[in-house]
């Protein structure tokens, strides 16, 4: 019992001391984090809306295969994304292989079927005369998604939450991709995979830490919005 | 303004729209009634372009709407309002600014003319979520007139309203759609509703129009026994209150002289609706507690069902159903002068 | 509000395009587990990129995939220690030279009450034979690394195959291995760097040492550019050229001394003054 108090107060000490270890797998999290999130909300929000507007064929198919992309492995997509990015891949020349922008790849890859379809199914609750008030009203589609948006934003924030908190926790895609690399594509997850395996429960223990208050302060953020806004 | 003809669409196995012919002139307010499933809406939303229909021509500022490209400034140059004011989370004010900042070109006081005209320039600053029902309405309807729209379609604005309210806002409506020479296309199940707001009224039923005309043609002479039976038959004469006590109004209608009790004021037109079963015909003057007595010619007699259905003039037109027996030991006929009475409170007056 | 939201994610975007955009003179070094995690490599590393500026991106796997990347061209330079495997590497021509530079050993990690009694062994083999033959819990790495290569050998030597049922295959690093040993109470073969870096949160106990069959020897591998046209012949050089400096040895040998108490590895090249 013992370690997991010593521990806990080793990882306090880590993290009041800036320890530089540990501020260089913070700034490579967020950066990665927030860099995907942002990148999958501008494609996904979009792009949901418009599958859920827009009448064309095969849409029923391609929203259950969106919502099945929800479910996927993100070890699955790590290995894919890993095999396209190899050197002799066919994205090879990119280079993008343990780098930050190979994990921010893919986590856009894993993030955006939870936003895309989170956004179909927040579009799809509207009552469909409201679209069709809005389109009488003289919207063309552009301003007619963006005032729908603003009408279910609290549903299209929770998607944005979710795909955050995918992309946050995520560590099997990140370690294939990212390769865990020091200073460089070593993020909160994964650095706590290498430590627990070291044995460096206090360091793991202070990642770890970091990581509840960083998702924690980023979902309190949003959902202030969202509830501010609900209040309104 | 609106030519429509040969309109079909199947919806449904069991429902298929289908218009020959279908004309409103410009600036008219022209109402569609009939019961639910009558195909009213599907009309509404074929003319905005909501749904496509399988044959037809409909012409609408001198184009075929069905064949144009440019949907969008089609419909920005007509308002649809629906039942149900579809408002946004948002301050009323926004609410019914949003058509004119969708095109572009806001205007603060447009918006404020609007907000005065329908009464709810106290609310500006409201989220118009969170108004009554009456007051959301008033909204919706600001925000359909706020572009200075040529032609409105109306799909019974006012199925949730309270009766004494409904009838103030008709009103007001009806002003501000004369006032702005604005085509209106209203749609409705309730004939109170037209007979108030329109200058021609036609009748649906299962997606066919059985009748057209003015209110008056519609609701003492339709055609057809199907439209009947929907709005029923009723004496329909424009009157004007002249003189009130109490709650007895004196309203003139022609040359005569009836007598109503109603809530209305004085001066107020008004339509003055009589059903034909409240009308008692009786050979000679009889004393009676019915506060209005005529003199009346019976011009022609119908055999309506298991009664019969008799129309008089007694200086107006009028319509009274009689029984089989009646009519054989009062041996009735055409040209006869006969008395008729009805009661104060048998009449209904709709404000105009 | 969704504005707000839309202009603080491009601004963060923006914030980070110049982070993303500084990766260029990039060596891959496929390595092994036992390697990062003592912490020699990040000692080491940060060094050569200050010295150099180059950025050298370790991929920390066992020896058995460190050699599968060099033989699909992903990685430039090879720092691994299987000498068969390595052999056969080079050639086989996916690996220019083999250089051992440095050498440290395995041990015998198990419980300090020795249920087996290996403690009294001849030999390396011997202690396995024993192993096998008492049935105890015995953890392997199971993922074709160096240590993995080196336990399956001295089975082979032993003449004996681990016992099944007591046997337990992880398929993982060499922390991991070494730590779920230590929450089985069983056996385990590792490295002696490895066990040192780990000691402290450890109850297991080095139960047999100092055998011929026990010695780990590391070996760099640049990869031959005339397969592939992709791998950094530069980089990799210059790597290989750092590693096998003065420098270098003087870092690995001081290195462990102060936080271990004693040397970890052992620097064997005979570097040029």
């Amino acid at each position: 019992m013992d370690f997991i108090f010593d521990g806990i107060k080793k990882a306090i000490e880590l993290i009041f001391s800036l320890d530089r270890d540990i501020l260089d797998i913070l700034r490579v999290s967020l950066l990665v984090s927030i860099s995907a999130t942002a990148i999958a909300v501008l494609i996904g929000v979009p792009s949901g809306a418009i599958i859920a507007i827009k009448k064309f064929p095969l849409k029923k198919i391609l929203i259950s295969l969106i919502n099945t992309g929800m479910g996927l492995p993100p070890v699955v997509i790590g290995l894919v994304i890993s095999l396209f990015l190899f050197r002799n891949g066919p994205f090879g020349f990119l280079q993008w292989l343990y780098t930050v922008k190979g994990m921010i790849l893919a986590q856009v890859i894993i993030a955006l079927p939870i936003i895309i379809g989170l956004t179909v199914a927040a579009f799809q609750s509207v009552d469909k005369k409201m679209y069709l008030q809005i389109i009488a009203l003289g919207a063309n589609t552009s301003q007619s998604i963006i005032i729908l948006l603003k009408e279910i934003r609290l549903s299209v924030l929770a998607a944005i939450i979710a795909g955050f908190g995918s992309i946050i926790s995520e560590v099997g895609a990140v370690m294939m991709v990212g390769g865990n690399i020091k200073s460089q594509t070593r993020v909160l997850t994964t650095a706590i995979v290498l430590e627990t395996n070291k044995g460096n429960f206090d360091f793991a223990i202070a990642i770890g830490l970091i990581l509840l208050v960083m998702s924690f302060i980023v979902n309190l953020t949003l959902t202030y919005i969202q509830q501010k806004n609900r209040r309104d | 303004m609106i030519e429509i003809n040969n309109l079909t669409l199947n919806l449904s196995k069991s429902f298929c729209l289908d218009i020959k012919s279908l004309h409103i002139q410009d600036k008219e307010i022209f109402s569609v009634i009939g019961p639910n499933g009558a195909g009213k809406t599907t009309l509404l939303n074929i003319l905005s372009l909501f749904e496509n229909p399988e044959t037809g021509r409909v012409i609408i500022f001198g184009k075929d709407i069905l064949k144009q490209n440019d949907v969008l400034s089609y419909r920005r140059r007509i308002s649809y309002v629906f039942s149900r004011p579809y408002l946004f989370n948002n301050t009323v004010e926004n609410n019914v600014a949003m058509p004119l900042r969708l095109r572009g070109k806001n205007s603060e006081s447009k918006v404020n003319e609007m907000l005065k005209l329908f009464k709810i320039e106290d609310l500006k600053h409201n989220n118009a979520l969170k108004l009554s029902q009456g007051q959301m309405h008033r909204v919706s309807l600001a925000r359909a007139f706020v572009s200075e729209p040529e032609l409105v379609f109306l799909d019974e604005p006012f199925l949730s309203l309270e009766r004494l309210y409904k009838e103030q806002l008709m009103t007001e409506i009806r002003k501000i759609i004369k006032n702005r020479g604005i085509t209106a296309l209203f749609v409705s199940q309730d004939q109170n509703e037209a007979l108030c707001l329109s200058d021609r009224i036609a009748v649906m039923k299962e997606g066919k129009i059985l009748e057209i005309g003015t209110p008056e043609q519609v609701f003492t002479s339709p055609s057809s026994k199907e439209a009947a039976d929907f709005i029923g038959i009723e004496t329909v004469a424009e009157g004007i209150i002249f003189k009130k006590e109490d709650n007895l109004c004196s309203v003139r209608v022609k040359s005569k002289v009836i007598q109503v009790i109603s809530e209305l004021n004085v001066n107020e037109e008004v339509i003055v609706l009589i059903r034909p079963q409240d009308v008692v015909v009786s050979k000679h003057k009889e004393k009676t507690s019915a506060r209005n007595v005529f003199k009346a010619i019976i011009i022609h007699i119908e055999s309506w069902g298991l009664e019969y259905k008799v129309r008089l003039d007694c200086g107006f037109d009028l319509l009274a159903f009689i029984t089989k027996q009646s009519m054989k030991s009062l041996k009735l006929k055409e040209k006869d002068e006969v008395f008729i009475s009805f009661k104060a409170t048998a009449i209904h007056l709709i404000k105009r | 509000m969704l504005k707000k939201i839309m202009l603080f994610f491009l601004g963060l975007m923006l914030i980070a395009i110049p982070l993303i955009a500084q990766e260029n003179k990039i060596i891959i070094l496929a390595t092994t587990t036992s390697v990062q995690d003592t912490g020699l490599l990040d000692v080491l590393l940060e060094k050569f990129t200050t010295e150099t500026g180059y950025t050298v991106k370790p991929i920390a796997v066992g020896t058995g995939q460190a050699i599968k990347l060099g033989m699909n061209g992903e990685a430039d330079i090879l720092w691994v220690h299987s000498p068969d495997d390595e052999k056969k590497f080079v050639e086989e021509g996916y690996g220019i030279s083999r250089t051992t530079f440095m050498h440290n050993d395995f041990v015998l990690l198990g419980p300090a009450n020795d249920p087996a009694g290996v403690k009294t062994a001849k030999s390396i083999t011997n202690a396995f034979k024993i192993i096998s033959e008492k049935a105890v819990l015995f953890v392997s790495r199971g993922d074709q690394s160096g240590t993995h290569k080196k336990e399956l050998k001295i089975w082979k030597i032993a003449e004996r195959t681990p016992n099944k049922e007591k046997y337990v295959e992880v398929g993982q690093g060499m922390a991991a291995t070494v730590r779920i040993a230590d929450e089985k109470q069983a056996y385990c073969l590792a490295d002696r760097s490895s066990y040192l870096s780990l000691k402290k949160n450890l109850s297991l106990t080095i139960l047999f040492e100092n055998d011929k069959n026990l010695l780990n020897l590391y070996s760099l591998i640049p990869v031959n550019t005339q397969k592939f046209s992709k791998v950094n012949e530069k980089g990799a050089k210059i790597l290989l050229d750092f590693l096998l400096s003065a420098k270098t040895k003087e870092i690995v040998e001081n290195f462990g001394r102060e936080k271990y108490g004693q040397q970890l590895f052992f620097y064997d090249y005979e570097v040029k003054k």
